[in-house]
């Protein structure tokens, strides 16, 4: 409850307890949304560049790793709808708001294009919003954790960055659907 | 979520992270969390803008790159020819780093960093020795000590944010409790500077000093408030106080300088400042002010070498290219143009510099009978 009421003030929109989940992480998170939701073999689309550390997560389950290229305002969706007529991803991972590592971030056209592609295509969003609330003036678009019912969306937040380097107590938001 | 729920794990642990989760619950319910996110974009916002005033002074020629509107990073990509692993061995030489962009790709065999292969990544977080431009760093921070109290943290982050009524309430209910916290007395007094409540703010500086004469933050607050109300020789009067506690403290020297030279010493104002930039040659504003003075002494190719110097410092300084642009008799080279016009087209600079950058790009247009080039 304490936590649906920061993330609440802190996003301006309302987060109820039940749509959260306390995970140890995003590591962590990742890795159960991994088992929950993918067989080995099959596909996770990332942002190409993204975050080094999340390749071997998506590995140790047996995921193969398609990149898309970014266009300076995040992931470009054009490509990414032409890899998915030659791929079916069970996962797409995004860092949406101060991408790690190139600092771009999805307008948010682009989040709503995606959360639609997300439903069209059957697969699940895994945003990893750890850098959500640190932005140097303006504060970004809103964040995929206030998409969630428009489709299958899991936000992932963090402590790490805004607490103690380590201190990764993550608020997962999975999908109500 | 029925899914994510039904996991083993969870089913049989039934939290992943029970004592974490505990420390940090205590912690948003105290609002202490929402109060140093606050902090903590300042703090990163100050770090992003000295290490891109850094890369433009070092890498300006052979890497292009966005500053970030929030997060950690910088990403960089290398001109071609540029050569990444000297820039890595130069990086630790330094005792600094950067991460390659190569290490960031999936290599998935698709398309993937189809622009210059050679990127490279910087994390703004930590930049050792890259310090925020002494300008733009606020004068006056309350005593470490003050800080040690809660109430005057969330007071002082609170006037960081700029959030003048919320640090009034904050500061107006700890003196109630503590009436000579002098401090406290003085974080007040600023907070009605900014809402131009000057004599108020003269009257708690006043006490302030009163009960502390030693405590020379509010005597140098009180000297910039007597600067403000054009009351110069008071002003002056409280400089040369400071300046015998302190004769080497360069926010004292500063504010002299800028006081004589308002008072129309500009000898002794321009001397100050020639000194100060002896120690402190880094300081693009600094290098403003003293061009300034050296203008009004009639030293108009010392105050265009002056005004360059602070460019140099600062290459998207707005207000050093206006001066420029107001030199009667100056004209700008095509080099400057080319820099200006890079300047405004930079998405992320501020707003007046920008304003500033364009009146003297109007200006070398003007002067060189382009005007059809501005439409």
């Amino acid at each position: 409850v304490a936590l649906a009421s920061f993330l609440s003030s802190a996003a301006g929109s309302s987060f109820s307890a039940e749509s959260l989940l306390l995970t140890a992480g995003i590591s962590q998170a990742l890795d159960f949304v991994c088992a929950r939701f993918t067989q080995p073999g099959d596909t996770v689309f990332v942002e190409e560049p993204s975050y080094p550390y999340s390749f071997p997560i998506f590995r140790d389950h047996g995921l193969r790793i398609v990149g898309v290229p970014l266009d300076g305002r995040g992931m470009d969706l054009e490509q990414c709808e032409r890899l998915l007529a030659r791929h079916r991803p069970k996962l797409l991972y995004t860092i949406p708001s101060y991408h790690n590592p190139t600092g771009q971030t999805l307008d948010l056209p682009r989040r709503e294009q995606l959360v639609e592609l997300s439903r069209e295509h059957g697969f699940v969003i895994a945003a990893d919003e750890v850098y959500q609330l640190l932005h140097h003036g303006t504060p970004p678009p809103a964040s995929f954790g206030s998409l969630i019912d428009r489709g299958n969306v899991l936000s992932l937040g963090s402590f790490s960055k805004i607490l103690a380097p380590g201190l990764g107590s993550a608020g997962s938001r999975p999908m109500r659907s | 979520m029925r899914r994510m729920l039904a996991q083993g794990a969870l089913v049989s642990g039934g939290n992943f992270n029970h004592f974490t989760s505990h420390v940090v619950r205590q912690l948003m319910e105290s609002d202490e969390l929402a109060a140093f996110v606050t902090q903590l974009r300042a703090s990163y916002a100050d770090r992003a803008q000295a290490m891109d005033v850094a890369l433009r002074k070092h890498l300006g020629g052979i890497a292009h790159w966005r500053k970030p509107a929030g997060g950690y990073f910088f990403w960089l990509e290398l001109s071609e020819g540029a050569d990444a692993g000297a820039l890595e061995a130069a990086a630790r030489a330094a005792g600094t780093g950067f991460l390659p962009g190569t290490a960031c790709s999936s290599s998935s065999g698709t398309p993937a960093l189809s622009a210059p292969v050679l990127c490279a990544l910087f994390r703004a977080r930590n930049p050792r020795g890259h310090r925020a431009p002494r300008a733009r760093l606020r004068p006056m921070k309350p005593s470490r000590s003050s800080l040690d109290n809660p109430r005057l943290r969330l007071a002082a982050i609170a006037m960081n944010r700029n959030d003048v009524p919320q640090a009034e309430q904050l500061l107006k209910a700890h003196l109630y409790e503590a009436p000579t916290d002098v401090p406290a007395i003085r974080m007040l007094a600023e907070v009605a500077m900014r809402v131009g409540r000057d004599e108020d703010a003269k009257h708690l500086l006043e006490r302030a000093l009163e009960l502390a004469p030693g405590f020379m933050p509010a005597r140098y607050q009180l000297a910039v408030l007597l600067h403000r109300l054009n009351d110069a020789s008071r002003a002056l009067a409280e400089i040369k106080r400071l300046l015998a506690a302190e004769p080497r403290n360069p926010g004292y020297r500063n504010l002299a300088a800028v006081i004589l030279s308002r008072v129309g010493e500009y000898e002794r104002s321009s001397a100050m400042y020639a000194d100060l930039l002896k120690e402190y040659p880094t300081n693009a504003k600094v290098w403003l002010s003293y061009g300034h003075v050296l203008k009004t002494q009639g030293r108009q190719d010392e105050s265009i070498a002056a005004y360059r110097h602070s460019i140099a410092r600062d290459p998207a300084f707005g207000e050093a290219y206006w001066s420029l642009a107001n030199l009667k008799t100056f004209r700008f080279t095509d080099t400057d143009l080319a820099a200006m016009r890079a300047c405004v087209e930079d998405p992320a600079i501020d707003e007046a510099n920008r304003v500033h950058l364009h009146f003297a790009l109007g200006k070398a247009h003007e002067d060189a009978g382009r005007i059809s080039g501005l439409l």
